[in-house]
C-alpha cells in the first residue's frame, strides 16, 4: 500500500461533493480562519445540486482548561455566530474534548472512525479543515485515516480530501519565546531518547525561527546525522521569505545544512518525497546501522500530514528504518495566533495498492 | 566591518537595521558566492565601495547595501522543477511531455536551457530528434535565411526547422524580466515567424522566467500569461515618493539613497562610459535608478543593470560597485534581430516551398 498527497482546486471539492456523501470534519477555535472554510463551503453548497442531507459536519471542539480560556471561548463563540445560520440545515455533530491538557489521542481517533457510521458501505468524501486543528490532534486524524487505508474495504470506501485557511497574518510576537525540549509525534518520547547509527533530519523552518536552532543543536549531538532544510520562497512575496531566512539565519549560516528551495506546497511536497526515497534508499544500502529519519514540519501545517505519510510509506517499504516527526512544545506568549483570513487550499490523499 | 571613514549614527543604523540585514546578507554571500567579484569578500567590497562616495551619502549607500535582494544561482535554479511543474498543471500534462512538446528558446542565450533540462531530469538535451538545436529566436530566423537561400537540400537544417515548428508550444525562457523590453520585442519577433510560417504549424507562445518584476508586467500588457518563480512589485523599488518601499522606516532615508544615485549618475566618468553610452541612450532617462529607471536591488548571479548603479557600477578611480557586473551587452545595438527575422520572414515562400508547401 502506497499514500500519495497532492494539491487539488477548492472548486473540484465542491464538485466531488456533489457525487458523493460528505462527511466535513473541522475544529472552529478563536481565530478569524478556522471557520473561513466552513463559510465559503456552506456558500458554495447548492441545495438544489448538493442534497443537505448528505453532508454531514464532525466538529471537533477543543476545550482548554486555563485562566485565558474563557475569553478565547467567547471569540469562538463569536466566530461561530457567523455559521450558525447556514449550519441549520445540515446535521451537525460536535465532539468536545480536552486540548491541551488531558488530550487522549485515542478519543480523536475513535471519533474519526466513527465517520464510517453515517453512511455505512456507501462511498463517501471526508473533508478535513485543518487550518486550526492542532498539530497533535492532527496527526490522531492521520492515524485514523491510517487505519481506514489498512483495510481494503474501508480504503475503497473513503475519498480523503485535506483543506487549509491561512490567516490574514499572524500576530506580532511581543515577547522572547521559552521553549521546551523536541519530541516525536510517532513515540511522544524526547528525540533525545530516539536511539539510531545515524540520523538525518528534514526540517521545514517556521517564521519564528527558534525550532530550526533547537532542532539542529539536538541533532549535532549525534555521532553520525544530516541535516537538510527546505525554505520556502514565496513567488508573490518575497518579504515574508526573506522574514522566515532571516529568522533562521543560524540554519542558514550552517555549513554543514544542506538548503533546498521550494517554491509552492507542491514543489515542497515533490521536494521532501525525493528525498526521504533517497534517504531511505541510502540506509537500505547498510543493512548493519540502524537509522533514524527525522521529519520537522515546523512551517506549513500541510508538511506535517505529508510527513505522515510518506514516512508511513518508508516504514513499509524500507527495513531497518526508524521514522519520526518532530515538535516543539513551547508556551503561548501570544493573545492570539492569527488574524484574519487569507488563502485556502485543498489537498488530495490518495491510497494506491 | 570597517568604518573608520564612514559617519556613523548609531540611531539611523538601528532604525534602518543596517548591520543585522547586512550581516545575512554576508552569510548569503559566504555561502553562494558572487562570482563577479572574484573572491573578495563582501565587507571589503562595501568598504571599498563606501571609500569613494561623499561622506554625506556614505550611510544611504549602507542602507542600499543592507537591503539587497541577493538571489544566489542555486535558488534560481531550483525554480525550474517549480516552473515547469506550474506550466505542465496549467496545460494538463506532464513534464515529460511538456518537454516532448514544447521548442525551446531562450531570450539572452546564456545555458538556461540546459539547467532547465537537469533541474526536471530530462533526458536527451543533445538528441538532435527532440530538441531542434534552433534555440534562439536570432539563431532560428537565421537557420531560415540560410536554408531559404541555400541551393542545396540542406536537411539537417530541414529537420531542425520543422521540428522547431512541429511542436505545439514554444517556451520562451529567460532569466530576469525586469523592464520586459527584451522579452517584448523577442515575443513578437516570435509570433511574426509564427505568421510567416503558419503552414509548419502554430506552436502557442509560453513566456516563462525566474523573476518578473510588476514593471515588466505592465510593459507587456498582458497578451500572454507568463509563468514566474518570483515576482517583486513596488516595495522593492527605490523610486522617488515611493510611499510602498518597504526597504527603509524612514522617508528621509529613501530620499537619501535617491540622492546618492543622482550624484553617481552625474558624475563625468558615469556619463561618458562608453559601454554604458548605449544603454543610457536605450534607457531614455540618466539610469540614476538603473535601466529604464528600474530601481531595484536585486542581485543576481550577475548584478542586471535595472538594478540601481551605486550596486553594480564599476569604474576604477570613480567608484567600484559592491556587486560588479559583467557587461552582457554593450552597444545595445538595435536592428540585429529584428533584420534577422526580416530576412527570415522575406525568404518564407522559398523556405515553404523547398519543405514541400505548395502554394
Amino acid at each position: 500500500m502506497r499514500t500519495l498527497f497532492d494539491t487539488i482546486e477548492l472548486e473540484n471539492i465542491i464538485d466531488l461533493c456533489k457525487k458523493r456523501p460528505t462527511v466535513l470534519v473541522a475544529t472552529p477555535n478563536y481565530e478569524e480562519r478556522s471557520v473561513g472554510f466552513l463559510q465559503w463551503f456552506l456558500k458554495e453548497c447548492d441545495p438544489s445540486t448538493i442534497d443537505p442531507t448528505r453532508i454531514i459536519i464532525h466538529l471537533l471542539w477543543p476545550k482548554g482548561t486555563s485562566a485565558r480560556v474563557d475569553l478565547l471561548e467567547q471569540l469562538k463563540a463569536l466566530h461561530f455566530e457567523k455559521i450558525t445560520e447556514p449550519l441549520k440545515q445540515y446535521t451537525v455533530d460536535r465532539t468536545v474534548f480536552s486540548y491541551p491538557n488531558d488530550f487522549n489521542d485515542r478519543e480523536i481517533i475513535d471519533h474519526v472512525l466513527r465517520t464510517l457510521e453515517y453512511f455505512p458501505g456507501e462511498p463517501y468524501n471526508l473533508l478535513i479543515d485543518i487550518s486550526c486543528m492542532p498539530r497533535l490532534v492532527l496527526v490522531s486524524v492521520c492515524h485514523a485515516i491510517r487505519q481506514f487505508f489498512l483495510s481494503k474495504e474501508t480504503r475503497q470506501q473513503i475519498s480523503v480530501y485535506f483543506v487549509y485557511a491561512s490567516p490574514g497574518r499572524y500576530a506580532a510576537l511581543r515577547y522572547a519565546q521559552n521553549v521546551g525540549g523536541i519530541k516525536g509525534y510517532f513515540s511522544g518520547r524526547p528525540i533525545h531518547d530516539c536511539r539510531s547509527d545515524h540520523l538525518s533530519a528534514i526540517v521545514f523552518p517556521s517564521l519564528q525561527g527558534y525550532e530550526g536552532k533547537l532542532l539542529y543543536d539536538e541533532v549535532r549531538t549525534r555521532i553520525s546525522s544530516s541535516v537538510t532544510a527546505f525554505v520556502a520562497v514565496n513567488c508573490n512575496d518575497y518579504l515574508t521569505s526573506l522574514a522566515t531566512m532571516r529568522a533562521n539565519q543560524f540554519l542558514l549560516e550552517q555549513r554543514d545544512v544542506n538548503i533546498s528551495y521550494y517554491f509552492s506546497i507542491k514543489d515542497g511536497l515533490d521536494k521532501l518525497a525525493y528525498l526521504l526515497e533517497n534517504e531511505a534508499s541510502r540506509a537500505a544500502e547498510r543493512i548493519a546501522h540502524s537509522k533514524l529519519i527525522l521529519v520537522a514540519p515546523f512551517g506549513p501545517k500541510v508538511f506535517t500530514i505529508a510527513a505522515c505519510f510518506m514516512l508511513w510509506n518508508l516504514k513499509d517499504n524500507f527495513e531497518g528504518i526508524d521514522t519520526e516527526i518532530a515538535h516543539v512544545s513551547g508556551f503561548q506568549y501570544l493573545s492570539l495566533y492569527s488574524l484574519g483570513l487569507g488563502n485556502m487550499s485543498g489537498y488530495k490523499l490518495t491510497c494506491e495498492d | 566591518m570597517s568604518s573608520g571613514f564612514v559617519e556613523l549614527e548609531p540611531g539611523f543604523i538601528d532604525t534602518e537595521d543596517i548591520v543585522a540585514k547586512l550581516h545575512f546578507l554576508e552569510h548569503m554571500e559566504q555561502r553562494w558566492p558572487y562570482n563577479p567579484a572574484k573572491g573578495v569578500p563582501l565587507t571589503e567590497r562595501v568598504t571599498r565601495s563606501l571609500a569613494r562616495l561623499p561622506r554625506e551619502l556614505q550611510k544611504y549607500a549602507l542602507a542600499v547595501f543592507a537591503n539587497v535582494v541577493y538571489l544566489p544561482d542555486m535558488l534560481l535554479k531550483e525554480s525550474w522543477s517549480y516552473l515547469a511543474e506550474t506550466i505542465a498543471q496549467k496545460i494538463g500534462i506532464s513534464i515529460y511531455d511538456l518537454f516532448q512538446k514544447s521548442h525551446l528558446l531562450e531570450v539572452d542565450p546564456s545555458g538556461l536551457i540546459s539547467d532547465l533540462l537537469h533541474e526536471n531530469n530530462i533526458h536527451g538535451r543533445l538528441d538532435t530528434d527532440r530538441f531542434s538545436r534552433l534555440q534562439s529566436i536570432e539563431g532560428l530566423a537565421e537557420g531560415l535565411q540560410v536554408f531559404g537561400h541555400s541551393d542545396k537540400p540542406e536537411e539537417n537544417l530541414a529537420r531542425e526547422i520543422q521540428l522547431a515548428f512541429n511542436k505545439p508550444y514554444w517556451l520562451v525562457i529567460s532569466d530576469n524580466i525586469l523592464s520586459g523590453t527584451s522579452l517584448k520585442s523577442y515575443l513578437n519577433r516570435c509570433r511574426r515567424l509564427i505568421c510567416a510560417y503558419e503552414h509548419l504549424g502554430k506552436p502557442k507562445l509560453i513566456p516563462i522566467g525566474q523573476v518578473i518584476t510588476s514593471a515588466a508586467e505592465d510593459n507587456l500588457g498582458g497578451e500572454e500569461e507568463i509563468s514566474f518563480a518570483l515576482r517583486f512589485d513596488e516595495r522593492f523599488r527605490v523610486r522617488l515618493d515611493n510611499e510602498e518601499c518597504a526597504f527603509f522606516s524612514k522617508k528621509e532615508t529613501l530620499n537619501g539613497v535617491i540622492r546618492l544615485s543622482e550624484w553617481l549618475a552625474k558624475q563625468e566618468g558615469f556619463v561618458k562610459d562608453e559601454r554604458l553610452v548605449q544603454t543610457i541612450a536605450m534607457s531614455g532617462d540618466n539610469m540614476a535608478l538603473g535601466f529604464k529607471g528600474g530601481g531595484w536591488t536585486i542581485v543576481t548571479p550577475n548584478c542586471p543593470t535595472n538594478s540601481l548603479p551605486i550596486l553594480w557600477y564599476e569604474q576604477k578611480g570613480l567608484y567600484e560597485g559592491p556587486f560588479p557586473r559583467i557587461m552582457s551587452r554593450l552597444s545595445q545595438a538595435k536592428g540585429g534581430g529584428e533584420g534577422m527575422t526580416e530576412g527570415a520572414i522575406a525568404v518564407a515562400p522559398r523556405v515553404l516551398r523547398k519543405l514541400g508547401y505548395k502554394g
